[in-house]
């Protein structure tokens, strides 16, 4: 499989800088402190990216927890013919695209519309004129619209790259995310 | 141009990908379009937004003590349980997570523990003594031991288990319950994965580790679900 040249990478200001080979190398010879220093860089953004495909905090530490346990297991694959973030983003997104393929499938067969009500993200009892954040918004969109939006709006991935994680068409991935940009502007419109 | 051939391609003109023909007669619509033209500003802002999320959120909480006593760094997850709950264990010790909701998770629990009771009932006819797998016999002396752990926890929560509960909290704890099932399929693929490569490295010590740690990871998500049932 080519390894992405595009995608996560392609849209990260701020991002920790990229580990030498020393680091690389020590971690494949199995040394915890290292790879303990290769977490702390990278775990605010892999958390990032895990929270907002998953919409879900609590899920997403335990997907940061197992793309970092594949981190490990996998780094005598990593062969630096990418960015080891590009790498280790892919893993974090193959991961999450594990844990969520059932609810993406379903969304996408829901019928196009509103999520629920109750899904909204408006707070009961505030005032009503509050704009709700984006980041609020994004975690109410329907499983398969948001780790469109999430993967192309956000992280930067193109279509046919995120028809492939997602093991949908191109088409699909677009219809997707116009329904998220749809959804998203009527949520904070409100 | 009509307005619903504008908004046919708008996100188009937002992406790039038209022709610069195309584009210009887009952004011309959209100038003399006052309805068009609100909605391509929506759409470009949203993006905008999109692109100014920080990239970088810290978790609430380390979660680097859960990783290191994965790769057998640290104490036996065991010992850690009660004080820090990590990763799959969080789900179930999570004060925020309503007690109705653990509840709806046990129905679909149920799923997930007789499939391991089935696998465990595999594993037992296959070995000839009854009791652990002979594939055990390469492989470190704790490792048995964990292994029959194991299977004495998942026979303990079948037993605790007590059903029904209604179709709303069913509904409601699916993702805690395919949380359980999804951490002890992960478990066990990396189990036998990890079994496969000391059959050929038996003297390996990183992966000898990394085999108890994950025995270790299955005990601890097993005694977090018995404990989850006891409590709830």
């Amino acid at each position: 499989m080519v390894e992405p040249q595009i995608g996560a990478g392609s849209r990260n200001p701020g991002a920790p800088p990229e580990p030498d080979a020393r680091t690389i190398d020590q971690v494949r010879a199995r040394d915890a402190q290292e790879f303990e220093r290769l977490y702390r860089a990278y775990a605010g953004r892999v958390y990032a990216l895990c929270r907002r495909l998953s919409g879900d905090p609590v899920r997403a530490e335990d997907l940061v927890q197992e793309t970092f346990l594949r981190v490990w297991e996998r780094i005598g694959t990593f062969e630096g013919r990418s960015r080891f973030s590009t790498w280790l983003y892919r893993l974090a997104v193959n991961r999450a695209t594990d844990v969520l393929r059932a609810e993406i499938r379903r969304s996408l067969h829901e019928t196009p519309g509103e999520p629920a009500e109750d899904a909204m993200p408006v707070a009961r009892g505030a005032d009503p004129g509050v704009r709700i954040d984006l980041e609020a918004a994004i975690g109410a969109l329907p499983a398969g619209a948001r780790f469109v939006f999430v993967l192309h709006d956000v992280e930067g991935y193109g279509h046919e790259e995120i028809a492939e994680f997602g093991g949908f068409t191109v088409g699909t991935s677009k219809s997707q995310l116009y329904r998220a940009r749809r959804l998203l502007r009527e949520m904070l419109s409100r | 141009m009509r307005h619903e051939d504008f908004r046919a391609h708008f996100h188009e003109l937002v992406d790039g990908g038209l022709s610069e023909a195309q584009r210009r007669e887009l952004e011309a619509h959209a100038d003399a379009c006052s309805d068009c033209g609100r909605e391509l500003r929506a759409l470009r802002e949203i993006v905008a937004a999109a692109q100014a999320l920080p990239r970088s959120i810290e978790p609430p909480r380390d979660l680097w003590p859960g990783i290191e006593t994965a790769i057998g760094r640290a104490a036996p997850v065991h010992a850690r349980v009660q004080r820090a709950p990590h990763g799959w264990r969080g789900w179930f010790a999570t004060p925020a997570v309503p007690r109705w909701a653990a509840a709806g998770a046990m129905a679909l629990l149920v799923i997930a523990i007789f499939s391991l009771g089935r696998d465990l009932d595999r594993n037992r006819s296959a070995a000839p003594d009854g009791g652990a797998s002979n594939s055990t016999a390469p492989f470190p002396a704790a490792v048995s031991g964990l292994e029959l752990q194991c299977r004495g926890a998942g026979q303990l929560l079948q037993a605790s288990l007590r059903l029904p509960v209604g179709p709303g909290t069913r509904a409601a704890a699916t993702s805690l319950a395919d949380g359980l099932i999804s951490g002890l399929s992960i478990l066990d693929r990396s189990i036998d994965e990890t079994r496969q490569a000391l059959a050929s490295d038996p003297d390996n010590p990183a992966l000898q580790r990394m085999l108890t740690a994950r025995y270790q990871q299955k005990l601890a998500l097993l005694h977090a679900a018995l404990l989850r049932v006891e409590t709830t």
